[in-house]
């Protein structure tokens, strides 16, 4: 107390005292060990590692130029990977708005639909648009449909907990002088919540169509349609320069679609 | 005629909000609550048209016992009461017109109510009521571009457009600036009287309850302890009201002595 007191007056100050510093060079310790536990554990093969430059310049040789052959099935590819994702984020706001409205706390029915609802967007987030793909390759064999659904369900993880918070941010008053009306519970909906969760609504469904595109660009790896079956394709017959092309294609089609949205975000919002 | 007979509301275990209470209001008569923060006011109006479940007793509004309404009966009640908040609760985001026409959701249909094809009829009364009020120009803005008055007598036109059998008015200018506020409490009072409506105002602003309405009741801690013309409202029936509530629980506090000494307890 006394020796507080007197770097008071001289003061003197620091910012964390003799336990804080303690703790704070305990946690850097055991970060640095964890990551040092994790390099040794992996097993890696150094001299592929020292031997990546040259392994890059190699490929990058064999790439070069990028074959404008098959250019036209590369357009085709990209169409329909893009395809796959607006057709996809269509469906899961029909699948996903009900989710949300039962996973939301303040209009949920009961328990067991928060719960259900919960349920729903945790399974669905917890399995990566890639194993969802996979099983659906399995279930409806390689193609179109089997991409679509995976990312649906992918999807219906996203937005509906985004829209499910956006439901449980709403302003309650206009909900209650709603129901003083007389209004049904529908009508209570329409007027009350629906306005008030609009923009977050077109916010999150933009934003999930970005995602898409990105996501619809791997499905083809498993076999799941879209531009990565080609791109697998043409990795499996070392035809370098097209994967070139498609690497291309695909930052590409990427950037048009970062463009498109954040034009839409603004006019919408 | 609204009847309000022994009416108890607990929340939980607590001690009740509001402890037997009686109130009789005939037609074209305008009201006005009086009670401090926490003395059953606003939850009084909020059993009528059932916001707040009342714990027992019976409210009946022209014969109809509204207190074990269930479903489309209890929706069919609420269509006959019209509210005014605080807080105005509009649909911020939607027009003027679609808010005034919120008021009618009660008597539309799903498609009608979404689709916004009101009855003509509806429509025009619309009309009439916001021109009565002065917000007719404003039809076709967003309900926030408005100012706060402005904003209020758009909660009254859609509580009007229920065609209701009474008016319940929840601290309707506690939000407002003091003129605007005057205007609120002079428009309510003269809509009673044209519709012959009787209105109940929960109100904090003892004068204004004075000047714009024929009958005060007085609530504290769930009871009533007042109830009279605004002549006989006089500075014993004030303390008895809000006497004391600003240091409710000054037995164990040290406060000062002067303060104490205010407590008619």
């Amino acid at each position: 107390m006394v020796d507080h007191a007197q770097k008071l007056a001289d003061h003197v100050w620091q910012r964390y005292n003799a336990k804080e510093r303690l703790i704070r060079y305990a946690v850097l310790l055991v970060t640095l060990m964890v990551v040092v536990w994790a390099v040794r554990d992996i097993d890696i093969f150094w001299p592929w590692v020292w031997d990546a430059p040259n392994q890059i310049s190699g490929l990058g040789a064999r790439m070069w130029p990028p074959s404008a052959a098959g250019l036209g099935n590369i357009v085709n590819a990209l169409i329909e990977t893009v395809h796959i994702a607006t057709l996809a984020t269509f469906l899961t706001i029909f699948l996903a708005l009900p989710v949300a409205y039962i996973a939301a706390q303040n209009t949920t029915p009961n328990r067991a639909c928060l719960w259900l609802g919960r349920f729903i967007l945790v399974s669905s987030r917890s399995v990566n648009t890639i194993i969802w793909a996979l099983l659906f390759v399995a279930i409806f064999g390689p193609g179109v449909l089997a991409g679509i659904l995976a990312i649906v369900f992918r999807s219906i993880g996203f937005i509906g907990k985004l829209m499910g918070e956006a439901i449980e941010e709403i302003d309650r008053r206009p909900v209650e002088a709603m129901e003083a009306t007389g209004a049904s519970k529908a009508k209570v909906i329409a007027y009350a919540i629906v306005p008030q969760v609009m923009p977050a609504f077109f916010a999150i469904v933009i934003l999930r169509w970005d995602i898409n595109i990105r996501e619809s660009t791997v499905l083809g790896l498993v076999g799941a349609g879209g531009i990565g079956v080609i791109l697998q394709g043409s990795i499996d017959t070392f035809a370098w320069p097209t994967v070139a092309t498609i690497l291309l294609a695909i930052i590409l089609l990427v950037l048009i679609g970062e463009a498109v949205t954040s034009l839409l975000r603004r006019k919408v919002l | 005629m609204l009847e309000i007979k022994n009416l108890v509301k607990r929340y939980g275990r607590n001690k009740a909000v509001l402890e037997g209470l009686d109130l009789k209001v005939e037609d074209n008569s305008v009201v006005s609550i009086v009670g401090a923060s926490g003395a059953g006011k606003s939850t009084m109006l909020r059993c009528i048209n059932r916001l707040v479940e009342p714990t027992s007793g019976s409210i009946t509004l022209n014969g109809t016992e509204l207190v074990h309404l269930k479903g489309a009966d209890l929706r069919r009640a609420r269509r006959k009461i019209g509210m005014v908040f605080q807080g105005f609760n509009l649909l911020d985001r939607l027009t003027v017109m679609e808010n005034v026409l919120a008021g009618r959701l009660g008597y539309v249909n799903l498609y009608q109510a979404i689709t916004r094809r009101y009855p003509q009829a509806d429509i025009e009364r619309a009309f009439v009521l916001m021109e009565r009020v002065g917000i007719a120009q404003y039809a076709n803005k967003r309900a926030d571009e408005l100012s706060g008055g402005e904003r209020q007598r758009v909660g009254v036109v859609r509580a009007l457009m229920q065609e209701p059998e009474v008016l319940l008015a929840d601290e309707p200018t506690a939000s407002l600036d003091p003129r605007t506020s005057e205007q609120i409490m002079m428009l309510l009072q003269s809509l009673a009287s044209e519709l012959s409506l009787p209105v109940l105002i929960n109100i904090h602003n003892v004068s204004q309850a004075k000047t714009y309405t024929e009958r005060i009741v007085g609530l504290r801690h769930g009871k009533m302890i007042f109830d009279g013309v605004p002549a006989d409202f006089n500075k014993d029936a004030l303390d008895a009201i809000y006497g004391g509530i600003e240091a409710p629980d000054d037995a164990t506090s040290n406060a000062p002595v002067e303060e104490r000494a205010h407590d008619p307890a």
